[in-house]
């Protein structure tokens, strides 16, 4: 059985056989390797995976945000709200988005133009996408910035981002990333540059925001505490392809793929007491510059059989609303 | 020798922010203020606490590479401080170091061979076959292949080269090492066998470390005894264990609260504590958690609370969870 179809209104971006491919002298990296999955109207979803597995090429993909020279989408589409993103002008692109789509990033930073003040940003973003005037657009900053809980936003927008505190410029990005309304937020690890209590802010804002806008999350993470904390549900990429898919309270009780069920042993937890030695996920992250054959996580897993070298699984339904790309998911459920 | 292996007394280190001739009353950043503790031979000391609390500057005080404003550290016993070049120089071979990112740590243009036996190259001639036979065996208890000694680093992947960070900071067989954020930046699968590694080079050789790190999980899993830091101090000084199964400090707390737990049934996203830290150019008056603080009291606000030894042998810096009728340590 092939992964069951959500179709209707409830699906907002709906992303089918993604490949993304980066070229560099006579090599070619399948950086994504046909990725499908669906964000639905008013969900966060989480997506998961170390680093090189794809999934910030997967977002950066569905913004056509590559880098033009070296990196190219080759197949697949990725439909918002019926429109295929692929397909549009790079005019009508620019509509989308900070408008539709909007996306906070890991380094607010270097995401934030240093020479202009905070305000002037945000009022930029909402001058170009609801033709607001200067003086409304940047009230909006400011009612914005309050809705972040920066405190003194009448002062703060008059700031330069270099004034900021780390966490209060990434406030601020979510400002000027919601502040056009957008329908789906694609957030790419907004808090790993944080201290945790800081982090604890940002993720209580994300999740806040989110459920008084309505407005659906895609949020990228190599972190399982904070999927845990944040995602209804949630898709767990290893070496350019999604290997599971599933509900965040099923994928936590139920892991099925053996590549998820040793990245979440390998994180120390307490609660499973105090053990001496870390289980360990043995070898590396292939190459993504050969094509692979059979199943990518094959060389590093202890269930892999013939099978697994020569075919790649597909990602198939195990149960409700829990999808496994393995030959032995069966047999993974009751280990 | 009696006595702990590394002793670290009452630390301070102030940075001036502009430097100038005859300028007096420069405002300074306070990086470390007042900070004691000891190491014993073989157990794992680890520093906690958020960004701009004073940890690397610990460590980089431990190494003396930057000397103390005040305060000494004793190494076996002897002030590392007094020490002239040369005498620092033998010292040094028994406190090593291995950083955070293993990509910038290591010259790119040395193999890895040359890499892990250069440190002992600062001591002694090594003849091709020796430097060779030193290689292998040193990559070989790190766990990497000896043909690997052939590579540069950018041959290999960021787990290669933390092993390969390691294997330098063990070539001088050291009695301490300074491991700062050493697996911070390293993909929780790879985080997983560096730990490990580091674990059993600590039961095989008996190696001292001093782990500097922001992550409480790793902290729990790696330590023996934690020091948890704010803004130069420390508040909270216990064992791994009583720390985490039942923090004093409300800033311990906070910490152990803020940390993301991997199970969406127990999710609750805490906010433990609002604001941010404070500059450490202008400190609060008091405790500098006070602003922070829900207990926060009137004298919290005017009142350095002096770490305080505890009943059960933590150390606690705080005028409410712990008021300093007890013995004061340093």
């Amino acid at each position: 059985m092939q992964v069951q179809e959500i179709t209707g209104d409830d699906v907002l971006l709906d992303v089918r056989n993604l490949e993304t491919h980066f070229f560099s002298e006579g090599s070619v990296t399948r950086a994504v390797g046909g990725v499908s999955f669906q964000v639905r109207k008013g969900e966060t979803l989480g997506v998961v995976g170390e680093s090189g597995c794809g999934k910030s090429v997967t977002s950066l993909s569905i913004l056509r945000l590559l880098p033009k020279l070296t990196a190219r989408t080759v197949g697949g589409e990725v439909r918002f709200r019926g429109r295929d993103l692929l397909k549009l002008s790079e005019g009508e692109m620019r509509k989308i988005r900070g408008d539709k789509i909007a996306m906070i990033f890991q380094d607010p930073m270097t995401s934030l133009n240093p020479v202009y003040t905070v305000g002037r940003q945000i009022a930029e973003a909402v001058e170009i996408h609801t033709g607001a005037s200067r003086t409304e657009a940047l009230a909006k900053a400011e009612e914005m910035l309050r809705l972040v809980r920066i405190a003194d936003p009448e002062r703060r927008v008059k700031n330069y981002p270099h004034e900021m505190s780390g966490g209060m410029r990434q406030r601020a990005m979510i400002a000027m990333a919601l502040a056009c309304s957008p329908e789906l937020l694609i957030a790419d690890e907004p808090t790993t540059a944080l201290d945790v209590t800081i982090q604890a802010q940002i993720l209580r804002l994300i999740v806040d925001l989110k459920e008084r806008t309505g407005t659906a999350v895609m949020f990228i993470t190599h972190d399982l505490g904070v999927v845990a904390e944040t995602c209804q549900r949630v898709i767990v990429m290893y070496a350019g392809r999604i290997v599971e898919q599933a509900s965040a309270v099923d994928l936590f009780a139920r892991p099925m793929h053996p590549y998820t069920k040793a990245l979440m042993r390998s994180v120390p937890d307490r609660r499973r007491g105090k053990e001496r030695r870390l289980p360990e996920i043995p070898g590396i992250v292939p190459s993504l510059r050969e094509a692979v054959i059979g199943c990518s996580f094959a060389p590093r897993c202890p269930r892999a059989t013939k099978v697994c070298r020569e075919k790649t699984p597909v990602l198939e339904e195990q149960g409700q609303d829990h999808a496994v790309a393995c030959w032995h998911a069966h047999e993974v459920v009751s280990a | 020798m009696s006595g702990p292996l590394l002793k670290v007394k009452n630390l301070v280190k102030h940075y001036p922010l502009r430097s100038g001739i005859m300028k007096k009353d420069l405002p300074v950043v306070r990086a470390v203020e007042n900070v004691s503790f000891s190491v014993e031979a073989g157990e794992t000391l680890c520093i906690v606490g958020e960004s701009g609390c004073g940890k690397s500057t610990i460590a980089r005080l431990l190494m003396r590479l930057v000397d103390p404003t005040e305060g000494r550290v004793l190494l076996d016993g002897t002030d590392i401080g007094s020490l002239r070049k040369d005498e620092l120089r033998a010292w040094r071979r028994r406190m090593q170091m291995v950083f955070q990112d293993p990509y910038s740590s290591l010259n790119p243009r040395l193999t890895a061979g040359q890499i892990i036996t250069e440190p002992v190259e600062n001591f002694e001639r090594l003849s091709r076959k020796q430097r060779e036979a030193l290689a292998a065996e040193l990559l070989q208890q790190v766990g990497l292949a000896p043909e690997i000694m052939h590579r540069l680093p950018s041959e290999l992947s960021g787990g290669q080269r933390q092993r390969l960070g390691i294997a330098r900071a063990l070539s001088l067989k050291p009695s301490i090492i300074i491991a700062d954020e050493a697996v911070s930046a390293l993909d929780v699968s790879v985080q997983a066998q560096i730990l490990n590694l580091l674990m059993d080079l600590q039961e095989e050789l008996g190696i001292a470390f001093v782990f500097i790190s922001h992550d409480l999980g790793v902290v729990e899993h790696i330590g023996d005894r934690v020091a948890v830091m704010y803004l130069g101090r420390i508040v909270e000084l216990a064992t791994c264990e009583s720390l985490f199964a039942k923090p004093v400090h409300p800033y311990t707390e906070a910490l152990i609260a803020a940390a993301p737990i991997p199970d969406p049934t127990r999710a609750r996203l805490e906010v433990p504590i609002d604001g941010e830290v404070p500059s450490p150019v202008r400190p609060p008056q008091g405790c500098a958690f006070h602003p922070r603080c829900s207990l926060a009291e009137e004298r919290c606000r005017t009142e350095i609370p002096p770490l305080v030894l505890m009943q059960d042998g933590r150390g606690v810096a705080c005028h409410v969870r712990a008021p300093a009728r007890q013995v004061t340590i340093l």
